[in-house]
């Protein structure tokens, strides 16, 4: 237990990874809790464009519906995506990454090639019209940034399997007659993990900031909230330039997903330095 | 050599490696790591391997278990042909299980994130040595105390334990199979002096109480010799000298075995006069010296020696010498 | 060497056959219908078959695929739905857009974020150090929205110095006048696309230049008593450089079309924008073509990144 011990005693003196962790936390709270007491914000009121205040904490938009509300069911939202996108991605990538790095063979350079082509394509415009074909529902887009997010944690996977092939206690195990399959989904994968984890908590980060660019460009769902859509109609109402400025409607929804992406960078890039012995000063 | 009876025949084995091309056109070149090898071990002997890193006999042992793909040559286990494990699936599992490496660096042979009890059991439940968890479990912590360790070890993780505990339970999770055949390669090198001695009684016991036949490869002829029956010598992939263990000091040894012998440490105070020391480190194996592979190290070395290949001869019974000085047109010359 | 480029321009054409295919049948797999978009009810049969039969919509089809590829070897593009002009001629008029763009991109990021990282590193643990840390952790995760609005509020809406959106205001001046228009108008895009750029080239440079401030060539020019500046600048920056480079070189690529978001809200005439436009208006053969160039420029930029490493890093010859 000597190995585990020390990556928590280094955790939880990692100051920003705690801020990291403390935001995530938050953040899984407010999204899942939230919905339950806060009703989903629908239809109209007369009070539009109100300030923040007592009443309306972040203030209403221009049809009158409370920001605070749309925000916790946005946060609902970006959760159920980027969970999604990354378990996804782990599905598609992992077991690709380990048959890419643990197989010799036409297989493994053709995930090569494709893990190298995927990385050097550019994934928003592309996703831009997988959403427009898939039409637009939360899971589509979740579906869609899995699927583009894997060539990533395959390299990563790869990267590992590669190194851990040439241990000792793989051949061991081959010798003791245990199967390929066996080795490379037990042996090999339990020891992958450290990095892979630290590479999931990115692909979520990132899958929050497309899943906000896509709604933001119109292709979210129409029929939930997302901070993306929060923003696509401020924008649409030139929500920014307009005189006297909404400033709430537009700022706080971009500063959640601001928040979002720092508090899972903080933390994955903490879980890195402190699975690395060399980044633990 | 009375081969209708051997366990374990080799019959010309090579293993080469490509080396890595650096322009597109080169001819390719390889790592001869081992080179036409022939040799044969019968049940409940003890054959030991011996020569120094990079002559090739961890490589051997790897391509006589199918760890790794062969060049060229034959293997054959209880008289059928196994090269490469290229049998029946059923017969591949009864050869995995009844053929056992025990590997030489004992941190690095246990899987790090698996407890000593899964890592035991798992073998027997892929092979059907064990039907069932609780069987595999049951047999585990027997066995764990046969080779002198606590059965509770069966729920903790490999970095708790030292170099020898680890090496123990290695010796269990390959004993757990049902061996016949064992590969020790190198396999106390990495331990204590003190505990290389535990070790090597261990498996002197083991043989015994499980009716188990060794290959025990290793680089200090004093341990080597130490266990073995017979012992073969490699230099540079090819097989120098198989001699029994009592012609081992006999006068018509390989000049490269006699620098070995001269290498045992001898228990006693006086000065030692005839310590053969050999110059120079052993040589590339992408391009092995042409003539003898030994010539240019060799003490004793003639003219013809960096021309010609010397053939195995068996010089007395059971006594092969691959060496010139022992060619019988040689000895009619002088 | 002969080797390298032999393999290089086999990935690189890879690239852009896998692109250009996987976009052909996607765009294809739309559920919407571009001919209805196209036609009107008012049109006589005769003239919707023959419209259909010019843009090659009546062929199954892999014939559409084929004769696609076959006119881009030749370099036709097709016909844009949209625009009723040459793919090749609307992606011309905008490229310029998104390369002026880029390269102001690249000029923040190279004469501001490199020096700024190096100044991190030099400066490692010190309060100017860990407040730049803090910045770059923010900035390589920001929403670009976000950063956009904010640019728009404080300069176009609360300083009214800089222009809302659009490259140019109406109508398009000649010669200079035009050119300080458009620097005018880049400003706010620029600034909102280059700081995931600007915050990777600083954290890079800043970590690579500590890891090679302590290798040994480093500390036996320090123990020779070369001047702590020379050795910065000599002996360490080039070879911190080079993670910093290939980051943004790819970077940069993906951006020529990656730009979607900043295009489209400051209205950025460029490529992004553009692709944008065609997917709504479900414009095949535009979308089809900024695919096209976006994997060349990617593949390009690939290419020019591993030249200025390996001028970079003596070590790295292009042979192996």
């Amino acid at each position: 237990m000597q190995k585990r011990k020390g990556f928590l005693y280094y955790f939880v003196r990692n100051r920003n990874g705690m801020i990291g962790l403390a935001g995530v936390l938050l953040i899984v709270l407010v999204g899942t809790i939230g919905p339950l007491f806060i009703p989903k914000p629908e239809g109209y009121t007369m009070d539009i464009l109100l300030a923040p205040s007592s009443e309306h904490w972040l203030g209403t938009d221009n049809v009158g519906l409370d920001i605070f509300a749309e925000i916790v069911w946005g946060a609902r939202t970006s959760l159920y995506v980027s969970i999604l996108a990354m378990l996804i991605a782990g599905v598609i990538g992992i077991p690709l990454g380990l048959i890419c790095g643990y197989t010799h063979g036409i297989l493994a350079d053709i995930i090569d090639a494709l893990i190298d082509i995927f990385m050097t394509l550019p994934m928003l415009p592309l996703m831009i019209i997988m959403a427009a074909v898939m039409g637009t529902s939360i899971t589509n887009v979740a579906l869609i940034l899995g699927i583009f997010s894997w060539p990533q944690l395959a390299r990563v996977t790869k990267n590992q399997t590669l190194k851990i092939r040439e241990q000792q206690y793989i051949e061991a195990a081959s010798c003791l007659g245990i199967s390929k399959g066996s080795i490379l989904f037990k042996h090999v994968l339990i020891n992958t993990s450290g990095p892979v984890f630290v590479n999931m908590t990115l692909v979520m980060a990132s899958a929050v900031l497309t899943e906000a660019s896509l709604s933001f460009l119109g292709l979210g769902d129409p029929t939930t909230w997302s901070w993306g859509t929060i923003l696509k109609r401020a924008w649409s109402q030139n929500a920014v330039i307009s005189n006297p400025n909404p400033w709430w409607w537009w700022l706080m929804p971009s500063l959640c997903v601001v928040i979002y992406v720092v508090c899972f960078n903080l933390l994955g890039t903490a879980l890195n330095d402190c699975l690395n012995p060399k980044g633990r000063e | 050599m009375p081969d209708s009876e051997a366990l374990l025949r080799v019959e010309h084995l090579s293993k080469f490696f490509p080396v890595k091309k650096h322009r597109l056109f080169e001819e390719q070149s390889y790592v001869h790591a081992v080179e036409d090898v022939s040799f044969s071990v019968n049940a409940g002997e003890t054959l030991g391997i011996v020569g120094e890193s990079g002559s090739g006999k961890s490589t051997l042992a790897r391509t006589i278990l199918a760890l790794t793909p062969s060049t060229s040559g034959d293997v054959y286990y209880q008289g059928e042909k196994i090269t490469d494990f290229k049998v029946g699936h059923a017969e591949q599992k009864r050869l995995r299980s009844q053929m056992q490496m025990i590997f030489q660096d004992p941190y690095a042979s246990l899987n790090p994130k698996l407890k000593i009890g899964d890592a035991i059991s798992e073998p027997m439940l892929a092979n059907g040595q064990a039907s069932s968890r609780a069987e595999a479990e049951k047999k585990t912590r027997e066995l764990l105390e046969v080779v002198g360790l606590r059965p509770e070890v069966f729920d903790r993780y490999p970095h708790e334990f030292s170099g020898g505990q680890r090496q123990r339970i290695g010796i269990v999770r390959a004993l757990a199979v049902n061996p016949k055949l064992m590969f020790c390669d190198e396999s106390v090198s990495a331990l204590d002096v003190s505990v290389q001695a535990q070790v090597l009684n261990l498996f002197n016991s083991l043989k015994n109480e499980f009716n188990l036949t060794y290959v025990f490869i290793g680089h200090d002829l004093s341990v080597v010799r130490y266990i073995s029956d017979r012992i073969l010598v490699m230099y540079l992939g090819k097989v120098m000298e198989i001699t029994g263990y009592d012609q081992l000091f006999s006068e018509k040894t390989h000049p490269y075995t006699q620098a070995l012998v001269s290498a045992i440490p001898e228990p006693s105070t006086a000065p030692r006069k005839n310590r053969i020391i050999l110059e120079g480190d052993i040589p590339s194996a992408v391009n092995p010296p042409k003539g003898c592979r030994f010539c240019q190290r060799c003490f004793k070395a003639m003219p013809e020696c960096s021309e010609v290949e010397p053939e195995m001869r068996e010089v007395e019974p059971g006594h092969f010498v691959r060496c010139h000085l022992y060619d019988p047109k040689e000895a009619n010359e002088r | 060497m002969t080797r390298y480029v032999l393999r290089r321009l086999g990935r690189g054409l890879l690239t852009i056959f896998v692109s250009v295919t996987l976009v052909f049948f996607i765009v294809r797999a739309m559920p919407s219908d571009p001919v209805s978009l196209m036609i009107s009810p008012q049109m006589s049969k005769a003239a919707q078959e023959q419209l259909m039969h010019t843009y090659g919509l009546d062929q199954p089809l892999l014939t559409q695929y084929v004769l696609y590829m076959k006119e881009l070897l030749i370099g036709n593009m097709g016909i844009s739905f949209a625009k009723r002009i040459p793919v090749t001629e609307l992606i011309a008029s905008r490229l310029p857009y998104t390369l002026v763009l880029l390269a102001v991109v690249m000029l923040i990021v190279c004469a501001i974020g490199i020096p700024l990282g190096v100044y991190a590193a030099t400066h490692k643990g010190k309060l100017a150090d860990r407040i730049i840390s803090v910045l770059v952790t923010v900035g390589i995760s920001i929403f670009i929205p976000f950063m956009a609005f904010l640019l728009l509020y404080i300069f176009a809406f609360r300083l009214k110095v800089l222009p809302t959106g659009g490259a140019y205001t109406p109508p398009m001046k000649e010669g200079m006048a035009f050119v300080a228009d458009v620097a005018r108008h880049i400003v706010l895009p620029a600034l909102a696309l280059a700081i995931t750029n600007f915050a990777n080239a600083v954290l890079y440079t800043r970590n690579s230049m500590i890891d090679v401030m302590h290798e040994d060539y480093i500390r036996t020019a320090r123990a020779k008593g070369a001047d702590e500046k020379r050795v910065v600048h000599k002996h360490a920056l080039n070879n911190a450089l080079i993670p910093t480079v290939t980051v943004i070189g790819m970077q940069i690529g993906i951006m020529v079309g990656g730009a979607t978001v900043t295009e489209t809200v400051f209205s950025w005439p460029g490529i992004g924008r553009l692709i944008y436009d065609s997917v709504n208006a479900l414009d095949y053969p535009t979308l089809q073509g900024t695919f096209l160039v976006m994997a060349v420029a990617v593949v390009i930029m690939s290419f020019i990144v591993d030249l200025v490493v390996a001028r970079l890093d003596p070590r790295i010859k292009l042979g192996d």
